[in-house]
């Protein structure tokens, strides 16, 4: 079945699921923690999961995965058919874990087209395998342990009814009524059809997934469950060894193709450019209904009342932040537009009517964008638990983990700026904050550790608290160690204890006394304050001795985010849309030409273009002064265009687009400058006014 | 980092009245009154703004928040100062607007009741633009910052 | 064009669902305002398709629907259903019955259904 021909969505698709796959992985292993066995329902789950990536990269001919996940498939097998054999659950659960980092770095290889490790997919493979014989060995029950069964005649079927349809629960029990007579179901999801009515509301959600074997062919099964009244989709499959159990409580992954109304639901591919894939699949039912657009549903529903749609597209994520981008900019532009008084006819009564109009649209299209961005922070929290696990392997401390609101939903970009900072939070408490058991024995605490991430949302914010009930801060040691980093001055007496604790986010402030593998590696909280300032969040934490400490970050939910290009003129930094950049270059200066009032122009390419030297304008103090020592950029705006001089380019990035202070806004100063944003050292960059600086008579 | 005891920043609801913080600008001392202030911080890195008066100095990036910032020096048209590690910024907040003000130095909270407190003089229609009122307690005199009108920025 | 037997002790439901059928080509040959009457009808007219409510006067709609299939195996009966009539529809379904509605219908999903059952052999 290997190709060599890969179709890149193939791979893209491969990737997606595969990741989908080991997150979910993961999660099993974790949730199995400290059991002494895995479930039965577990054992299914990882049977399945090695049994899909075993197909899956074979089909991609990465033979390695392949035979990896074999083995791995192999060794859940022998635990599932023999229910009493001896295994230990943690060497298992290692293996796993094992398997899941090395298909982390294998996507990353495939992602940067670097080369397959075999040899560490050998070594893992004869490690299960060595294992696998152990157990054998010692259960006498040696049975034979051959490849998982695979029938043609195994199909999977999920099924999706029309929208406010009712009773989803009693439809999928009437469908299982109606493939008994000519099929055997194995098992459906979800199980308690028949005694609980809220599994409507799942279905409803996530569809009805019946798995069963039949002789009837493919076509004429996929028609059948097509002529069902109100069945408004059906994703089929076949072949798909599945386990017979009747496991209810499945989480099962979402197929990639699931079809739904457009304006129900929209999944989100997503990867980080550093080519680690991270992948997502909104599961929750809340922000279906933000995105749902009420013109949408009505058209939609005109096209074809009687037929199911095929309408869920999977779209890449560098799509939508292009999108995103694009409707910040839009957004600029129209402050620009609105905000200058006296021009485009703005005394002009139906103008600020118009204006209104306008904004509403934008607003209503940004915030759909934002909603199609958003994302659960399931994924984060599930990176907590790896991260917890190994840790307190290694420390020898015991730690519970609570979460709260992983349901809550956050911007992809917010998550991406989030996530490690709730990562080292979590470091510290486990490392700093929770002291070891004789510690908390002595203190009269229960002898394991509290470690807490929660999450909500309230207002057009997201809180996450990472609390612990450890030590709490030590002022003392804090004013001790902000005073030797030069970063108060010697009078503290009259410091509040809060002042004191949010010392630890100044940069250079690091409370680790000791630097151990995890927590002191040089960074400290002011990089969790820089991450979350730079998506316009804030930081702060508060401490009871003896009692632990609670950091809690306040991060806008959404937030636009342009292309930007960031140029220095003398010490002030601008940042420039890229959209609006059409190229920059070093002026020869015999193409530049001076009128007779003195103004610089600019010969390129047969154009000429008048120069405006940001220096001059503004008076900023520069050594560049001569064209040929600085940077020429050319921008447009509507058809515009003009040349900005400036010292250098700094260089492009995205940036967080804020506005400007209130107070500057309304006494309408500043003009040329529509926003400012924060660089990654905590300095501003003010955005500049494309509009004004190619319209307005500059000198 | 501020040298003020928190907890003066965070007195009862009902102490806040007849409080003020007194800061000190070229001599004198001045009175804010404490429901407006927010935060007191050391000077730190502003960014210039062009086409603001030279009062606004420009912008602060206060975790996260940007915050304008205005010379107090100069909005008095006093003769501008070298700011010094005494120099502050007074972060308070009206109509949900934050303002920072630079100012010479902080000295401390005072109570000043409101019987304690009389108009300025009218010298001529320009002075005392952004007094409210002057106030004694014991020996002691202070200048009752009009907040509001400070913040009138007329394009002069 | 696929006969229906309309059967529903409200008669303005009965006349929501007649005008909604025949708008979209069905042809309703007669209406029952309870199970008995229903019966009745049914072996008089033997329509394509029989739209059923559940709770009625004078014998259920599954009581009916019971009858029905006795007397013709082949019947296709739709049950209309009101929410939280769950058991009562699964019942309905064990029994025989082809597909069911839920109150508040949405006038397609009564089409859709019909017409999905109608054709069927």
């Amino acid at each position: 079945m290997a190709s060599d021909r890969r179709d890149d969505s193939l791979l893209e698709l491969f990737v997606f699921e595969t990741v989908q796959y080991i997150q979910l992985l993961e999660k099993i292993i974790l949730e199995a923690g400290s059991d002494d066995r895995f479930s039965d329902s577990a054992i299914n789950e990882i049977f399945r999961i090695m049994h899909t990536i075993k197909g899956s990269s074979a089909m991609m001919s990465y033979e390695h995965i392949s035979t990896l996940a074999h083995k791995t498939e192999d060794l859940f097998f022998f635990i599932r058919e023999n229910p009493l054999a001896e295994y230990d659950i943690t060497v298992v659960s290692d293996f796993v874990l094992s398997f899941i980092d090395f298909i982390n770095s294998e996507i990353n290889s495939i992602r940067q087209d670097k080369d397959a490790d075999t040899e560490r997919a050998e070594v893992l493979g004869r490690a299960i395998e060595k294992y696998l014989t152990e157990i054998r060995a010692e259960g006498e029950n040696d049975k034979q342990s051959d490849t998982a069964k695979v029938s043609d005649n195994l199909y999977k079927a999920t099924l999706y009814f029309e929208e406010d349809c009712g009773m989803e629960n009693i439809r999928a029990y009437a469908v299982l009524l109606e493939l008994a007579e000519f099929a055997t179901v194995t098992s459906y999801d979800p199980a308690d059809i028949e005694e609980s009515d809220d599994s409507a509301d799942e279905i409803r959600e996530n569809g009805f997934t019946v798995y069963f074997e039949s002789d009837r062919a493919f076509d004429e099964l996929k028609s059948h469950f097509s002529d069902i009244p109100l069945v408004r989709d059906v994703i089929l499959s076949q072949g798909d060894a599945e386990d017979t159990s009747d496991s209810g409580v499945r989480t099962e992954p979402k197929p990639l193709e699931i079809t739904l109304p457009p304006e129900e639901k929209l999944e989100v591919e997503a990867s980080d450019k550093s080519g680690a894939a991270k992948t997502e699949v909104k599961s929750g039912g809340k922000a279906e209904a933000q995105t749902r657009g009420k013109a949408s549903k009505q058209s939609a529903r005109k096209t074809d009342p009687y037929q199911p749609m095929q309408s869920l597209i999977s779209v890449h994520v560098s799509k939508l932040d292009k999108l995103m981008n694009l409707v910040g900019e839009l957004v600029i532009a129209e402050s620009m537009v609105v905000e200058k008084p006296g021009q485009n006819g703005s005394e002009h009564n139906s103008f600020h009517r118009e204006a209104v109009q306008m904004h509403k649209i934008i607003s209503e299209m940004q915030e759909l964008v934002m909603s199609m961005r958003l994302m659960t922070l399931v994924a984060t929290f599930q990176k907590i638990n790896r991260i917890v696990r190994d840790m307190t392997k290694k420390l020898g401390k015991e730690v519970k983990l609570n979460f709260a609101g992983e349901e809550t939903e956050v911007d992809k970009n917010v998550i991406e700026h989030i996530s490690d900072p709730i990562l080292h939070l979590v470091r510290n408490c486990i490392d700093h904050g929770i002291e070891s058991r004789d510690e908390r024995i002595a203190a009269g605490k229960p002898e394991i550790g509290t470690v807490t991430v929660e999450a909500y949302s309230a207002g057009s914010y997201v809180y996450i608290t990472v609390s612990d009930d450890g030590r709490g801060l030590n002022k003392e040691k804090i004013l001790e160690k902000a005073k030797r980093n030069n970063l108060i001055n010697d009078s503290t007496e009259s410091m509040t204890d809060r002042e004191i604790y949010n010392l630890i986010f100044l940069p250079g402030f690091s409370t680790s006394e000791t630097v151990t593998e995890f927590s002191g590696r040089g960074v400290g909280m002011d990089v969790v304050m820089q991450n979350i300032g730079e998506i316009g969040g804030n930081v702060s934490v508060d401490s009871t001795p003896g009692r632990g400490t609670s950091v809690t970050m306040k991060i806008p939910l959404t937030v636009v985010i342009i292309d930007g290009m960031n140029i220095a003129v003398g010490d002030r930094r601008f940042t420039v849309p890229v959209s609006a950049i059409k190229e920059f270059f070093k002026p020869d200066m015999k193409n530049v030409i001076k009128n007779t009032d003195g103004y610089e122009m600019i010969m390129v390419r047969g154009d000429c273009y008048a120069i405006v030297r940001l220096h001059e304008i503004w008076d900023i103090e520069t050594g560049v002064t001569n064209l040929s020592d600085g940077i020429l950029v050319v921008v447009e705006q509507d058809e515009k265009r003009r040349c900005l001089f400036v010292d250098s380019l700094i260089g492009q990035q995205q940036v967080v687009v804020k506005s400007m202070p209130e107070l500057i806004k309304r006494s309408r100063l500043a003009e040329g400058i529509v926003g400012c944003t924060l660089l990654g050292d905590g300095s501003i960059s003010l955005i500049l006014d494309m509009n004004w600086l190619v319209n307005s008579d500059i000198r | 980092m501020a040298e003020l005891a928190g907890n003066m920043l965070e007195p009862e609801e009902d102490t806040l009245a007849d409080k003020y913080l007194i800061f000190n600008v070229e001599g004198e001392s001045y009175g804010i009154e404490i429901g407006y202030v927010t935060e007191i911080i050391n000077i730190t890195q502003i960014t210039k703004v062009p086409g603001l008066p030279d009062y606004l100095k420009g912008i602060i990036n206060l975790r996260g928040s940007i915050i304008p910032v205005m010379d107090v020096r100069l909005r008095f048209k006093l003769p501008e100062r070298e700011y010094t590690d005494r120099t502050c910024i007074i972060i308070a907040q009206i109509d949900g607007m934050d303002v920072g003000l630079i100012v010479d130095s902080v000295s401390e909270v005072a109570t000043i009741p409101g019987g304690n407190i009389v108009p300025p003089p009218e010298i001529n229609k320009t002075s005392n633009k952004y007094i409210s009122g002057i106030g004694m307690v014991e020996d002691k005199i202070y200048l009752l910052l009009d907040y509001q009108s400070m913040l009138i920025i007329a394009e002069d | 064009m696929y006969t229906v037997l309309v059967v529903d002790d409200a008669a303005f439901m009965r006349l929501a669902i007649k005008n909604v059928l025949e708008k979209h080509n069905f042809k309703v040959i007669a209406d029952a305002k309870n199970g008995k009457e229903a019966v009745e009808k049914y072996i008089e007219h033997k329509p394509d398709i029989v739209t059923m409510d559940i709770t009625m006067p004078d014998m259920s709609g599954i009581e009916a629907l019971k009858k029905i299939m006795e007397i013709d195996p082949k019947a296709k009966v739709v049950m209309i259903s009101a929410m939280g009539q769950e058991r009562m529809v699964k019942e309905a379904v064990l029994s025989g019955a082809k597909n069911f509605i839920v109150k508040p219908y949405k006038e397609e999903h009564i089409v859709k259904t019909l017409l999905k059952v109608a054709s069927e052999k």
